[in-house]
């Protein structure tokens, strides 16, 4: 598994991480996961989910829900592609604003 | 080879190959992708059906999308967008490319369906969302429920299609058949059928028989260990079903299927020649049949008249109960078809298992049906849809040589209320001035142990017997046979029911009232010496079989047949007197034995 890069140096294939809190009361229920999951399929490359020792495809809707993550839980964002960096801050930004309708 | 056995429903035998026709509520059996991969061509072919088949599966994703964003703009419009974005986690389930891929994988490389593949999966990750700890997430699993619902029904409505498409017949088999469905096989490619629930009573049953399609159910759960395209035998007349036989099985029974056909073609040329013993007796050949078209073939079977119309039929179709002019035009055609001939109308038997359609009303659900409302008691519960129907079995009367049964009388009262409403209706006949037969036989069905233990009670309030066999076997020996974990313990040749036969003809004799036997056991060949013997001489049969059994007594001397009943009747075994009368049946009728 690669490190964390930095965008900025690796701007191609770059594998970037970064932590994020669930805030929603929920947990990630049906609608914040249906947001990443198409804000994941959006993007070419990967976008991983990782809890403790279990991973989750982003772009599986199915996956994200199985993971039955509840409020509280710290979980890491792994995008791997292009722009990898943009990418991850708009995920991280989701996460941020408790997937907000806007 | 795996052989199973269930209840044989309709005679003959069924050579194909094995098409499972599933129902959405039904587990999709596992099933490879085709009869093409199951013949082992070549890669190339393999790849193709492959495919197609996971094709067939983004076809039924696309549709289902199509549906769920209906749906979604359907309630954002009138409820408001929260409220819609649900459907767009549906639609984002049923995008999913994880699960696509695994679908892809389980069609491409296991070589399972796609129904069987979606069941898999979405039944799989339903399980684990039902182990999460939140209750919210845990409730997401009946979104995958549903979502398997909307799939499959698009994957099987195109399997649907497929057999209509079908270019070699085969062999239908299911988890159950309804009524409609059976009646709705294209029948020029079916050529037999197996399901894993169902008894002989059954509607779909009769209607096989009414088909004339050999049929075996109640066999138990048997699809899961089918994929589809395997060769498969049905032998309707043992009752079981051979899933991949060997070539000597398969062999002998195209033989056999060959041979008999030789001989039903000898004997629908004697179709004409009654059924008269080498020693002179006459037997009296019936039909039974359901619908009124069956008529006209019973007669070009040779039967001497109808021994047991049921008219179950014309409750089980439409939304309404039958009128009177229903159940008029119904019988009148069958008492044309029969000019002269005498013709038994039984009156309503619904209840238990044979509840459908405006009938539905009637029946209270209850655990144990065939304890319950249901045949006479249903009718006697509902006199005005009684009435109704004895109105025109009355009307009919004056056509013909028509009886009226009633079915499953367990006490006197039961038959006095019976022939009570039957007296009502003639005298209102009469005040109105409609044309009708007021003083036709009247007679019961004696199925119910009650009646069997002390037939004289009711002979002298009856025209005549007809024995059911059916009823009476699971009531005196507490079996249920639809049900397959105690299926075995049915058993016709069991000594307390040839007892209890033997009471009811003997009594019937004395009192010197006719009696016929009209259940399944009739149609069963190595019975019929053993029948002979204790007496009976009218026997109402399946109408297939009736060149049959009249071949049978064209063969039977009445001296020998009693002889076959005083040796049975020293056995203590139902599965001696079986084998036994099995071996009797050779020594007359060898061509015959299945």
């Amino acid at each position: 598994m690669s490190l964390p890069s930095d965008a900025s140096t690796h701007p191609i294939d770059a594998v970037v991480r970064q932590e994020v809190i669930i805030g929603m009361p929920e947990g990630l229920h049906a609608r914040p996961s249906t947001l990443l999951s198409k804000a994941a399929a959006d993007y070419d490359g990967s976008v991983k989910i990782l809890v403790d020792d279990r991973v989750a495809d982003a772009k599986s809707i199915l996956d994200l829900l199985s993971l039955g993550l509840a409020e509280g839980t710290q979980l890491t964002i792994e995008v791997a592609g292009n722009n990898a960096a943009e990418k991850l801050q708009s995920l991280c930004a989701m996460f941020e604003t408790n997937f907000s309708e806007t | 080879m795996i052989v199973r056995t269930g209840i044989a429903v309709s005679h003959g035998v069924a050579i194909g190959q094995a098409f499972i026709l599933g129902a959405e509520e039904f587990r999709i059996p596992r099933s490879c992708v085709g009869e093409v991969v199951a013949d082992g061509c070549d890669d190339d072919v393999e790849a193709a059906v492959v495919k197609a088949e996971f094709a067939r599966f983004l076809a039924a994703v696309d549709a289902v999308v199509t549906q769920i964003s209906a749906n979604e703009q359907m309630v954002t419009t009138r409820l408001g967008k929260q409220y819609g974005a649900i459907f767009d986690a549906h639609v984002q389930m049923a995008r999913d490319p994880k699960f696509h891929r695994e679908i892809e994988s389980l069609i491409c490389d296991k070589h399972f369906s796609p129904e069987y593949a979606t069941t898999t999966v979405l039944n799989r990750l339903a399980d684990e969302f039902r182990s999460l700890p939140s209750p919210y997430l845990a409730e997401r699993a009946n979104d995958l429920v549903d979502l398997e619902k909307r799939l499959l029904r698009e994957l099987l409505g195109t399997r649907h299609e497929e057999m209509l498409r079908l270019s070699e017949p085969v062999i239908v088999l299911a988890h159950n058949l309804t009524p409609s469905e059976t009646a709705g096989l294209p029948r020029e490619h079916v050529l037999g059928f197996a399901t894993e629930v169902g008894g002989r009573t059954s509607h779909t049953a009769i209607l096989a028989g009414a088909l004339e399609l050999p049929a075996v159910v109640g066999i138990g759960s048997f699809l899961r260990e089918l994929s589809g395209g395997e060769m498969l035998i049905i032998d309707g007349n043992e009752g079981k079903i051979i899933i991949d036989p060997d070539d000597d099985t398969l062999e002998s029974y195209k033989n056999s299927k060959e041979r008999l056909a030789t001989v039903a073609r000898q004997l629908a040329s004697l179709a004409d020649v009654p059924a008269v013993t080498k020693d002179g007796t006459r037997m009296e050949l019936m039909g039974n049949i359901e619908f009124p078209e069956e008529a006209v073939h019973c007669r070009e079977l040779g039967a001497d008249g109808i021994g047991l119309y049921r008219t179950e039929f014309l409750y089980l179709g439409g939304k309404e109960p039958p009128t009177e002019e229903d159940h008029y035009n119904a019988y009148k055609s069958v008492i044309e078809a029969f000019a002269g001939k005498p013709v038994t109308i039984r009156t309503c038997d619904l209840g238990a298992d044979k509840v459908g359609g405006a009938a539905k009303h009637l029946t209270r659900t209850h655990h144990n049906p065939d304890l319950g409302l249901r045949s006479i008691r249903l009718s006697l519960d509902d006199i005005q849809l009684f009435k109704t129907q004895l109105r025109a079995i009355l009307r009919v009367a004056a056509l013909g040589d028509v009886r009226v049964m009633f079915p499953l009388i367990s006490s006197l009262i039961e038959l006095r209320q019976a022939k009570i409403v039957l007296r009502d209706v003639a005298e209102e006949l009469e005040d109105e001035g409609v044309e009708f037969c007021g003083d036709l036989p009247v007679g019961m069905m004696v199925e119910v142990p009650s009646v069997a233990v002390c037939p004289e009670d009711f002979a002298d309030e009856v025209d005549f017997f007809s024995i059911g066999t059916n009823d009476l076997i699971q009531y005196t020996l507490a079996v249920d046979r639809s049900d397959p974990s105690v299926s075995k313990f049915y058993n016709s040749a069991d000594p307390s029911v040839l007892r209890l036969i033997r009471n009811v003809v003997d009594v019937a004799r004395e009192r010197n009232i006719p009696v016929s036997l009209c259940g399944q056991m009739a149609s069963d060949l190595k019975f019929l010496s053993l029948l002979a013997g204790m007496g009976l001489r009218t026997f109402s049969v399946t109408p297939q079989v009736i060149p049959e059994v009249k071949e049978v007594f064209r063969n039977m001397e009445i001296s020998k047949a009693e002889a076959v009943l005083a040796h049975a009747r020293k056995l203590d075994l139902a599965r001696d007197i079986e084998s036994y009368l099995r071996g009797e049946l050779f020594k007359v009728c060898p061509e015959l034995i299945h």
